[in-house]
């Protein structure tokens, strides 16, 4: 009996995984292979997608930019949440506000953000004439009108909304580590630096190898950004892998390439999530 | 016993009412507050007239309309009736998801885009074009005269450019998908241009390359930028040359900037020719999976009577119906220019893979105005993609 009310209480979350989640995931694995537009008849082309992608300019233009995206954001995304984590558990003055003002981008929305950073970087935008002002060769016509100047210009927005959200973690990360552990280190000798070095970055490695499997995954699906600032432009700068299947997909109704592409994605995001993993578990750590 | 005899009677009357009002689902474009209301009356008034029907309207919006579209279509269940940008029916016709129709074209203008094959798909309902705007007083300041060709154009930009760092001769476009070309493709028509017929596509003519290469020129006295940045910056009195619509002039009429402006027709390329533009539009089609087409196409008939379109175009404040009207004198000399290059105006080919061409279009523009490829280059590499995507 407990079973069957087990079975009822949590059908409706299984039916709505199915049917939203598994099934389309399943049914696109199986579209990856065939030549399914949106009108018409879908026929099995086994790998040829695949291999499609692999020369299609496009395509390899997108996952460039994704590849620069992933390892220009992380790294300083990971740096500068864990600085400013450090600095807010020094409880300098008026900490609180800091740690909320932090956090701010990140429960904002993201198309707000887009639009608002759409215009600070704008000909004549705040971020334009500062550029201009320090000196910087600026576009003319705005960072997001130039191949040179707009995807990187996303990415420093980008850095911008997500450290909130890293900083938390680190934070908490911080606060679990025993007051005790950094007081004999204190009674021992150690400064700042080698308490930093010997215990605070040592005991914060789940937290860090954690975030950098999220930011990595993060990482790899951004869309909004582009889809509001730049619609992949100008000239495919800022195009990435899911604005690609987006692309394809929705708007060329590519519906069996665009799988395909997707699942290309999928593999390399698996691929890097189990990396991830393995170091994780081959230090002895956990998730 | 009498209240269960009135209950049941109540019942069957309420089911037969349902059982006679059939529904007819209608999907169109007309969301912002001041055509909504026209749109609604309408049909109101539709649903008036023809007892035991009812209108279902279902808004979509411009920025994932085409998406839900062809997802509907996909899905066979689109709706009884549908409004449809010019440049979207041969896409949809091609693929056999359109009815014909049959319409008088006679007295109608620009029925070119609802044709694909020959047969008639589409009927339009609203139809607007672009012009040139120009800020006079920057014009005046740069001591030139409103110009009659390219070559004078070009001078003037370049002369208002001069004028000040925060001051532009031309707004040109950034590659805004289904904007660009719009903003482009008049350059092209104007100096003679032509795409060719459907096998024979062809963008590697000597057309393209001349409205290329002047376009590009434009580019460089001026300011590239998102159409509604465009927009803001002239009314802002920053920009001396401008291709937009009517819904510019609304703003301006709403607003009056601090400098004096005019509208011209597309200047063409040689002084006396004509300066073609685009012709856009909203058309009403009637999908071939429709079970109600009959009501359909009365519904179709009703919502484009001539009455109905002049209200619609004045609530939204620009754009004209779609006859060949007898008295364009009594419209305001703005609205006169925009109403005479409507004759003038052209649309783009109807091709089944306009969408896509469109795309190769912007690309090709942008690639010049970014000075990443010559003209001549960045056309031979579009005429590829061209060959290599749609023609095969």
């Amino acid at each position: 009996m407990n079973r069957i009310n087990t079975a009822i209480l949590v059908s409706p979350w299984l039916l709505t995984l199915g049917i939203f989640w598994v099934f389309p995931v399943v049914y696109s694995l199986g579209l990856a292979f065939t030549d399914y537009r949106i009108f018409g008849e879908a026929t099995f082309v086994g790998l040829a997608n695949f291999g499609r992608l692999l020369g299609d300019p496009a395509f390899l233009q997108a996952f460039s930019n994704t590849a620069f995206f992933v390892f220009g954001t992380i790294p300083l995304t990971t740096v500068i949440a864990l600085i400013l984590a450090l600095l807010i558990n020094d409880k300098i003055p008026g900490h609180k506000i800091f740690q909320a003002g932090y956090f701010i981008p990140s429960i904002t929305s993201m198309v707000v953000i887009a639009l608002i950073f759409s215009s600070l970087y704008a000909r004549g935008g705040y971020l334009h004439l500062l550029g201009r002002l320090i000196g910087f060769d600026v576009p003319p016509n705005g960072y997001l009108f130039s191949t040179k100047t707009a995807l990187s210009a996303i990415m420093i927005m980008d850095i911008w909304v997500a450290v909130g959200y890293y900083v938390l973690l680190f934070l908490a990360g911080i606060k679990g580590i025993p007051e005790e552990v950094f007081e004999a280190a204190r009674l021992d000798g150690a400064g700042f630096w080698r308490r930093l070095y010997s215990i605070t970055l040592p005991q914060l490695e789940p937290i860090t190898l954690f975030v950098l499997v999220i930011n990595t995954i993060r990482s790899f699906q951004i869309f909004v950004e582009i889809y509001v600032m730049t619609r992949g432009g100008p000239l495919g700068s800022t195009s990435t892998v899911v604005y690609f299947v987006f692309d394809e997909g929705l708007h060329k109704f590519n519906i069996g390439y665009a799988s395909a592409a997707a699942y290309l994605l999928f593999m390399v995001i698996l691929i890097f999530a189990i990396v991830q993993l393995k170091l994780v578990t081959h230090r002895g750590g956990s998730l | 016993m009498n209240r269960f005899l009135a209950v049941s009677l109540m019942l069957i009357i309420s089911c037969s009412r349902q059982q006679t009002t059939q529904i007819l689902e209608f999907w169109q474009f007309w969301t912002d507050p001041q055509a909504k209301p026209v749109i609604e009356s309408i049909i109101d008034r539709f649903e008036r007239e023809n007892p035991g029907w009812q209108v279902n309207i279902t808004d979509l919006t411009w920025s994932d309309g085409h998406q839900k579209i062809a997802v509907a279509f996909a899905a066979g269940q689109p709706p009884d009736l549908l409004e449809l940008g010019s440049d979207w029916i041969a896409e949809f016709a091609a693929a056999h998801a359109l009815s014909e129709i049959e319409i008088d074209t006679a007295k109608l203008l620009l029925t070119t885009p609802g044709i694909y094959d020959g047969k008639i798909y589409g009927r339009p309902w609203f139809i607007a074009t672009r012009v040139f705007y120009f800020n006079k007083t920057l014009l005046d300041k740069a001591g030139v005269g409103l110009p009659r060709d390219w070559q004078e154009l070009l001078i003037a930009c370049r002369r208002i450019d001069s004028l000040g760092e925060d001051i532009s001769g031309f707004g040109a476009n950034s590659a805004e998908p289904h904007r660009l070309y719009k903003k482009f493709l008049p350059f092209f028509w104007s100096c003679g241009g032509e795409f060719g017929s459907d096998e024979q596509f062809s963008l590697d003519t000597p057309e393209m390359l001349k409205a290329l290469e002047f376009y590009g020129e434009l580019a460089r006295c001026g300011r590239i930028e998102l159409q509604r940045h465009l927009e803001d910056e002239f009314c802002e009195g920053k920009i001396g040359f401008l291709i937009s619509g009517g819904w510019l002039l609304k703003r301006l009429k709403e607003s009056p900037p601090g400098f004096e402006y005019q509208l011209s027709p597309v200047i063409p390329e040689r002084a006396g020719a004509i300066g073609w533009s685009f012709a856009g539009g909203e058309y009403l089609v009637i999908p071939e999976k429709s079970t109600k087409r009959q009501a359909a196409q009365k519904l179709m008939a009703y919502l484009t009577q001539y009455e109905d379109t002049k209200n619609l175009c004045q609530a939204v404040g620009f754009g004209f119906p779609p006859y060949k009207i007898s008295n364009p004198d009594s419209l305001s000399e703005s609205m006169a220019t925009l109403f005479n290059q409507l004759v003038n105006s052209r649309s783009t080919p109807a091709h089944s893979r306009w969408v896509y061409i469109e795309n190769i279009i912007e690309s090709m523009i942008e690639q010049v105005t970014l000075g990443q490829a010559t003209p001549s280059e960045a056309i031979k590499s579009a005429q590829r993609k061209i060959e290599q995507t749609i023609l095969n």
